[in-house]
């Protein structure tokens, strides 16, 4: 709860990552670049917003300057200070959403009535934010903790090391894990087909890389799991123990005749086995199936991340595309020009260096053999800007990074109507 | 003004709630008024538009209020001291309910058909939109408003922020 310029507001709690107050300068220090105010705290540089402002309030008076304070919030993964007048206390409170007539108003992100009757607005961050115009970094500093998920720097990529029965460690991109868990044995279930474990109304398949899941099931002893999700399907895969995260870059020498194994890497001076989430999953998940077709369809996939196309790339093969990569735009141009026949169907990743994915399909609709060809767009981030861009590409779609099924989906359309279109050449 | 007096036959279409901003008195039909409230603590919106007065907590309910002035397009004098609000029904056009600010709400009227002479035609062209009428009653010159109008023209109010 806070107050601006005489009026109170709410900010929810969890965009809070911080608070400090102006007088107890001690730690930090507001100082201006460019006539705009900046906040210096241990090491780090925030962009402050005068929220008065953004509100069209009057600015906090010098008097008032005593009892201001900041509050830092992270609105996705920029984080930056709000200056207010004061802060009071938390409370719960019953966020009621904002009429249709302050829909269009970002800054608020509802209201609620308090205990004595007022009513008052929630603020937004991210609408705030919005309001200031800040400008996302490209640049990271090293001190950004966020790096530990993004492996756009440097193609270096987190990965999670554990240890199974044996004592080689593996690792998996901590990208992929979705959390870790420990199961009672008392909380094992088995089906037909294997091994489950109830959580949050969903199963959880257990899956063991060595021995057999039976095997260490009936060890009695409370079981150690790593739980990736992939398109609705929940997957355990039982691990001895965690040793930690590195990171490093995805390079990986292929030498393992296992199929859940994609190769070997170096981490922390330790021989690593990396495991292939994919071929895990598709035991587990039901094989997408594609409507047959004659020939099997070329399939251009362009995408940076080497992470990611591992764990689509064998989805797309098993669907029965002829699948060649590219990892960025203009590693794709370069693809196309040497290959002999044509590709059918291209599915690009927006944000890539070097070349983005809008660019490469507006140069290759300039070919006269990819004017018309399919495209299908995905992204981790999916706006109405992105969504228009990919229209004016004529793009078939566009569709989120962690949406599988509507992936294949999308795609299963494309082959339809090339079959379409297939025909009515011939006939 | 004749009081209201609720016949069989009364037909409602004809019966309305009287308001003033400043001097000037309107009327709405009494069918589209839900509530009348004296006395509001309005809770100001910044950045909102200045159609919009602001928030009112009705009975746990959160009611936007709207301007009536601001609609009909005179300056929005600062809030009356006391203002009272007309509490509209939601229908099926407007999703939620909203309430009208007017400085005083005055009383229930019902008029015969002939009564309600059509608008002046060099009334501004706002309030052509929103004005159905007018009742000579007396010396007074009322003017009835079409509530759902009003609200609808704010519905699709786009304010760049």
């Amino acid at each position: 709860m806070l107050s601006l310029g005489g009026i109170s507001f709410a900010l929810p709690q969890i965009n809070i990552i911080e608070l400090l107050s102006v007088a107890d300068s001690d730690n930090y220090s507001i100082d201006t670049i460019n006539d705009k105010p900046v906040l210096k705290l241990r090491e780090k540089l925030l962009p402050l917003v005068h929220v008065n402002e953004v509100l069209g309030l009057n600015p906090t008076g010098k008097e008032q300057e005593e009892e201001a304070c900041v509050i830092i919030c992270n609105a996705g993964s920029q984080e930056f200070g709000l200056i207010v007048d004061r802060i009071f206390d938390t409370e719960e409170i019953v966020v009621k959403p904002v009429s249709k007539r302050l829909e269009h108003l970002d800054i608020y992100s509802g209201n609620t009535i308090l205990g004595d009757g007022r009513v008052i607005m929630i603020l937004d961050p991210v609408g705030i934010g919005k309001g200031m115009k800040l400008q996302r970094e490209e640049a990271k500093t090293p001190e950004n903790g966020k790096e530990l998920l993004s492996h756009k720097d440097d193609n270096h990529v987190a990965f999670l090391v554990f240890k199974t029965e044996n004592e080689i460690p593996k690792a998996v991109p901590l990208e992929v894990v979705s959390r870790l868990e420990e199961i009672e044995p008392e909380d094992i279930e088995t089906t037909g087909s294997g091994y489950v474990v109830q959580r949050n109304g969903r199963l959880i398949h257990l899956a063991a890389l060595q021995q057999p899941v039976a095997q260490l099931v009936s060890s009695g002893q409370p079981i150690k799991a790593i739980i990736f999700e992939y398109d609705n399907v929940v997957i355990g895969l039982i691990i001895e123990e965690i040793i930690d995260v590195y990171h490093a870059a995805y390079q990986v020498e292929h030498h393992s005749e296992q199929d859940w194994c994609l190769g070997h890497l170096v981490l922390k001076n330790k021989v690593t086995e990396l495991i292939d989430v994919s071929q895990i999953i598709m035991h587990y998940v039901p094989k997408p199936k594609m409507a047959p077709s004659a020939q099997r369809l070329k399939l251009l996939f362009i995408e940076d991340s080497p992470v990611f196309r591992k764990l689509t790339v064998p989805v797309l093969i098993d669907a029965g595309f002829e699948v060649s990569e590219a990892g960025e735009g203009k590693e794709a141009l370069e693809l196309v020009q040497q290959e002999q026949s044509v590709f059918d169907l291209i599915v690009s990743d927006i944000e890539m260096p070097v070349m983005d994915g809008f660019e490469c399909i507006k140069k290759l609709r300039t070919m006269e053999a990819y004017r018309d060809i399919p495209v299908v767009f995905f992204s981790s981030t999916l706006d109405e800007g992105r969504i228009k861009q990919a229209q004016t590409l004529a793009a078939v779609g566009c569709v989120h990074k962690n949406d599988r099924p509507q992936l294949l989906r999308v795609l299963q359309e494309c082959v339809e109507k090339l079959n379409q279109n297939a025909l009515m050449l011939e006939g | 003004m004749t009081s209201l007096m609720i016949k069989e036959d009364s037909s409602f279409d004809r019966t309305f709630v009287t308001a003033y901003l400043g001097d000037q008195c309107f009327a709405l039909p009494v069918l589209q008024v839900k509530d009348v409230l004296t006395d509001a603590s309005i809770a100001a919106i910044p950045r909102a538009g200045d159609d919009i007065a602001g928030l009112i907590n009705l009975r746990g309910r959160i009611v936007t209020v709207l301007d009536l002035w601001y609609c009909l397009g005179k300056p929005t004098l600062s809030c009356a001291l006391r203002p009272s609000l007309l509490v509209m029904k939601a229908t099926l056009e407007t999703a939620d309910a909203c309430a009208l600010l007017v400085d005083k709400v005055g009383e229930v009227m019902s008029v015969e058909p002939h009564q309600i002479k059509p608008i002046p035609e060099h009334l501004p062209a706002q309030w052509q939109q929103m004005v159905n009428g007018v009742i000579v009653s007396g010396e007074e010159m009322i003017v009835v408003i079409d509530a759902a109008a009003i609200l609808r023209m704010n519905e699709g109010h786009e304010i760049a922020a």
